[in-house]
C-alpha cells in the first residue's frame, strides 16, 4: 500500500506542477501594432450579412471594422462597426519554440448589408488600420454564380520538420489560382472549405495558413468570402478562436453546421463530421431540409469526412456514421451534389442511390487538394467507372450555377481543367417525401 | 523499500501468462491490421515529411511484419524478451506520432488511453518469466500495473463521458435507435454519458484503492460491452476497434486470477481449522 500512496503522491505533485507551469513570457511588447490576416466570412445569410476577421499584435482598446460601398474610407461618411469578440490567440511551448509571434483574435459583424453589393473595408485595432480591402455580397435575385470548393490545405511553417516543403508551395500556389481564377471569373462569390486547414489549429500551424490564404485576395483587393467547414485536424482551441461564425440564428452555431442561402434557389448546407452525427445535427439536417429544399432548386451539402472515401479504408465507423445517419436525407431530399474531403485525393463517384450506382443518385465530389501532398486513390471501388474521376491531384472544385444548370470543373495546380461535368436541378416536390 | 511479493500458484502463474499474451496478441494485431489498411505512420511520413506515398507504404507495412514477427515471438522462451521490446517501442512511439500528428478529437485523452497500456508488454514478460521460472510469487507491483492501467483505461473513459465525446454519443442514439423500439434525443444520451461518467470514474478510483470481486467482474463485463459496441454499431469490418480494446476487459480478467488466489490465501491464513493445524 505504501509504494501505491507514494506513488499517487508522486504522480498528484506532477500533474499540480505542470498545471502550475508558466507558459513562456510575453515577448517584448513592440509599440507599434500591425493587423493583419484578413477574412470574410459567410454563414447563413450573406445577402446581408458577413463577419471580418483579423490578426493583430496587440489586443488593443478599441477594435473596429470602417466600411462603405465607395472606395475611399478616409472621409467621415463611412459606417464602422464595432468587433464582436477579442481575445488572445491560445498559445502552446511548441508554438514558442517555432518562433511564432503572439496575436490576438478579432471579429466584427457586419448586418444589414445592402445584396450583391461591394462592400470596402478597412479593419482597425486602436490606430493602427488596415489597407482597405473589398468583398461581394450575395444576391438577393436569381442569377448565375460560381463558388470555389476544396479542402485539405493542411502544412506550413518554416521548420525542416516539413521536408523542404516550406514555405508551402503547393497551398501557395493554389492559393494563387484562387485570387487568378476570381479575378478572370467575378460571378465567384465564395470559398467553401472543407475542413484540414492544417495539421492542428494551434497558432504555429494557422499562423501560417492566414500567412498564406492572403494570396487568394485579387490584384484590386477584392477578398472572396469563406464558408467554413471544420474537419478533423481542428479539434485545437484555436479553430474556436480565429474561425468564429457569430450569433447566427439557430441554436446551433457552436456545432459548426448551418445552412447558407446563397440564392433565393439556391443554398449551400455546411455539417460537422466532428460532433454527433445522429443527435442535434441530424434533427438539423432534416428540419432545414424539410423546410428549405422545396424551395431550393439547388441544395449543396458540404462536410469533411466522406460518405463515399476514395482513399481510406471504407468501413470505417465515421464514414459508415456518414452513411448511416446522412445520406438516407440526402437521398430522400435529393440533393444536388455532395462536397467531401479528408482524402487527398481527387475524385468524383458516380450518381449513388441505395447504396448502388444509380442514375438518379447523388454525386459525391472531393476529396482534399488544397495543397496536401496527395494519396494514392483505389479507383476499383464499386462508386467509381466510366463517368467518375479518381486521382492523386491536386485541385480544387468551381461549381458554376445558373437556373437550368450547374457545371461542375476541377482545377489542376496549372489551372489545368481535371475533370467536368453538368448537373441539372433534380425536380423535389413535397408530395415525394410523402411517398 | 521492501515490496511484498503476491503468492500464486503454478496454475495461476500460468493463466495469468496467458491472459496477458493474448490480450498483447490481440491488442498489437489490432495495430497490425490498422498498419495494413495505412495508418499515422505514412501520413506522418508523406504529409509532414514528404516521403513517396510508395516509400511510407513500405515503411507502414515494414513495421506491420515487424510486429507480426514480434507477436510470434512472444510465445518462444528464447526471443520473448525482445520481442516485447520492440512491441513496446513500438506502442510507446506509435501513441506518441499519433498524438502530435493531431487529427482527432480529445487526443490527450486518447494519449491517457494509450499510456494505459505501454507496460502491458513487461506486465506480460514478467509473467512469461514467473512461468518459465516456475516461481510461485510475482512482486506487488506488478498488480500495482495492472491497476493502473485499468484506472487509466476507465478513468479516461469516464472524463470522456463528461466531456461529451460525439462517438459516445452516437453509439448510444444509435444502439437505442437499432435494438429498441424508441429513440432517444441528444440531450437524453448526454444525461446518460453523465451517469456513465459518474460510474467510470468511481470504478477506476475503486480499483486503485479498494478492488473486489465482484468490481472485476463489473469491469470484464462493462470494458467487453463498451468495446463490443463498437462492432456492433459499426459492422463487423470495424473489428479493429474491438481488438484495440482487449485490454480493456483482459486487463480486469488478469487481475481477477490474482484477485481470486489472494482471497485463497487469505481464507486459508484466517481458517481457524488451519490455524489450529
Amino acid at each position: 500500500m505504501k509504494i501505491r500512496t507514494n506513488f499517487l503522491i508522486a504522480i498528484s505533485c506532477l500533474l499540480i506542477l505542470s498545471a502550475c507551469k508558466k507558459e513562456q513570457p510575453a515577448q517584448s511588447i513592440n509599440k507599434d501594432i500591425q493587423v493583419m490576416h484578413p477574412r470574410v466570412i459567410w454563414t447563413e445569410k450573406p445577402q446581408e450579412h458577413a463577419i471580418i476577421s483579423w490578426t493583430s499584435t496587440h489586443l488593443g482598446e478599441g477594435n473596429y471594422v470602417l466600411f462603405d460601398t465607395i472606395p475611399n474610407l478616409t472621409g467621415n461618411t463611412h459606417l464602422k462597426a464595432n468587433s464582436s469578440k477579442d481575445g488572445k490567440i491560445f498559445i502552446r511551448n511548441m508554438d514558442y519554440a517555432e518562433g511564432i509571434p503572439e496575436a490576438f483574435y478579432h471579429h466584427t459583424e457586419l448586418n444589414d448589408l445592402m445584396p450583391a453589393t461591394t462592400y470596402y473595408f478597412k479593419f482597425c485595432t486602436d490606430n493602427s488600420c488596415s489597407e482597405t480591402y473589398n468583398f461581394i455580397t450575395a444576391p438577393d435575385k436569381d442569377q448565375p454564380y460560381a463558388i470555389i470548393s476544396g479542402g485539405d490545405s493542411r502544412l506550413g511553417g518554416e521548420k525542416p520538420r516539413f521536408a523542404g516543403r516550406t514555405p508551402s508551395i503547393e497551398r501557395q500556389q493554389m492559393n494563387r489560382m484562387i485570387a487568378k481564377l476570381t479575378e478572370e471569373d467575378p460571378s465567384i462569390i465564395a470559398f467553401a472549405h472543407g475542413g484540414d486547414y492544417c495539421t492542428t489549429a494551434d497558432w504555429r500551424h494557422l499562423y501560417y495558413w492566414f500567412e498564406d490564404h492572403t494570396l487568394t485576395i485579387t490584384k484590386d483587393n477584392r477578398i472572396l468570402p469563406l464558408i467554413i467547414t471544420r474537419g478533423n485536424h481542428e479539434h485545437e482551441i484555436g479553430f474556436l478562436e480565429n474561425f468564429w461564425l457569430g450569433d447566427i440564428t439557430n441554436e446551433y452555431s457552436d456545432g459548426y453546421f448551418f445552412m447558407t442561402q446563397i440564392t433565393p434557389s439556391s443554398a449551400l448546407i455546411t455539417l460537422n463530421t466532428e460532433t454527433s452525427m445522429a443527435g442535434d445535427q441530424l434533427e438539423f439536417l432534416e428540419e432545414t431540409l424539410e423546410k428549405h429544399r422545396v424551395k431550393n432548386n439547388w441544395m449543396f451539402v458540404q462536410y469533411h469526412k466522406p460518405a463515399y472515401p476514395a482513399v481510406k479504408d471504407f468501413d470505417r465507423e465515421d464514414f459508415y456514421h456518414v452513411r448511416k445517419y446522412w445520406v438516407p436525407l440526402f437521398e430522400k431530399y435529393k440533393i444536388s451534389l455532395a462536397l467531401e474531403s479528408d482524402g487527398h485525393a481527387l475524385k468524383k463517384t458516380m450518381p449513388i442511390l441505395n447504396g448502388k450506382v444509380d442514375p438518379d443518385g447523388i454525386i459525391y465530389i472531393g476529396e482534399g487538394g488544397l495543397g496536401v501532398p496527395q494519396r494514392k486513390p483505389f479507383p476499383d471501388r464499386w462508386f467509381f467507372g466510366k463517368e467518375s474521376i479518381v486521382d492523386s491531384k491536386h485541385h480544387l472544385w468551381k461549381i458554376t450555377v445558373t437556373d437550368s444548370l450547374a457545371n461542375v470543373t476541377a482545377f489542376g495546380i496549372e489551372q489545368d481543367t481535371l475533370h467536368t461535368f453538368s448537373l441539372t436541378p433534380k425536380p423535389f416536390l413535397v408530395e415525394s417525401t410523402a411517398n | 523499500m521492501k515490496v511484498l511479493p503476491i503468492n500464486l500458484s503454478l496454475k495461476s502463474i500460468t493463466g495469468l501468462a496467458q491472459v496477458l499474451k493474448f490480450i498483447l496478441v490481440l491488442y498489437v494485431l489490432a495495430f497490425c491490421l490498422k498498419l495494413k489498411k495505412g495508418a499515422v505512420i505514412s501520413s506522418v511520413l508523406v504529409v509532414e515529411n514528404g516521403y513517396s506515398e510508395l516509400s511510407a507504404f513500405w515503411i507502414e507495412k515494414g513495421v506491420a511484419i515487424v510486429l507480426l514477427l514480434s507477436l510470434i515471438g512472444i510465445f518462444f522462451k528464447v526471443t520473448y524478451k525482445l520481442s516485447i521490446w520492440i512491441i513496446t517501442a513500438f506502442i510507446v512511439g506509435y501513441a506518441l506520432l499519433s498524438y502530435f500528428n493531431g487529427g482527432k478529437a480529445f487526443l490527450e485523452l486518447s494519449l491517457i488511453s494509450a499510456v494505459s497500456k505501454w507496460w502491458l508488454p513487461l506486465l506480460t514478460s514478467i509473467a512469461i518469466n514467473a512461468y518459465y521460472d516456475h516461481k510461485d510469487s510475482l512482486n506487488r507491483g506488478f498488480l500495482f500495473g495492472i491497476q493502473l492501467s485499468i484506472f487509466l483505461i476507465f478513468m479516461s473513459h469516464g472524463i470522456g463521458c463528461f466531456l461529451k465525446n460525439a462517438l459516445y454519443i452516437d453509439y448510444i442514439i444509435g444502439f437505442v435507435g437499432d435494438y429498441t423500439p424508441f429513440s432517444i434525443k441528444q440531450y437524453q444520451a448526454e444525461q446518460l454519458l453523465n451517469i456513465i461518467g459518474i460510474i467510470d470514474v468511481i470504478v477506476a478510483v475503486l480499483v486503485l484503492l479498494k478492488p473486489s470481486k465482484s468490481l472485476l467482474y463489473w469491469l470484464i463485463f462493462w470494458g467487453f460491452l463498451t468495446s463490443l459496441l463498437r462492432i456492433v454499431d459499426a459492422g463487423i469490418f470495424n473489428y479493429t476497434e474491438f481488438l484495440i480494446r482487449a485490454p480493456h476487459f483482459g486487463l480486469p480478467i488478469a487481475m481477477l486470477i490474482i484477485w481470486n488466489e489472494k482471497i485463497k490465501a487469505k481464507d486459508y491464513s484466517s481458517s481457524p481449522s488451519l490455524s489450529k493445524s
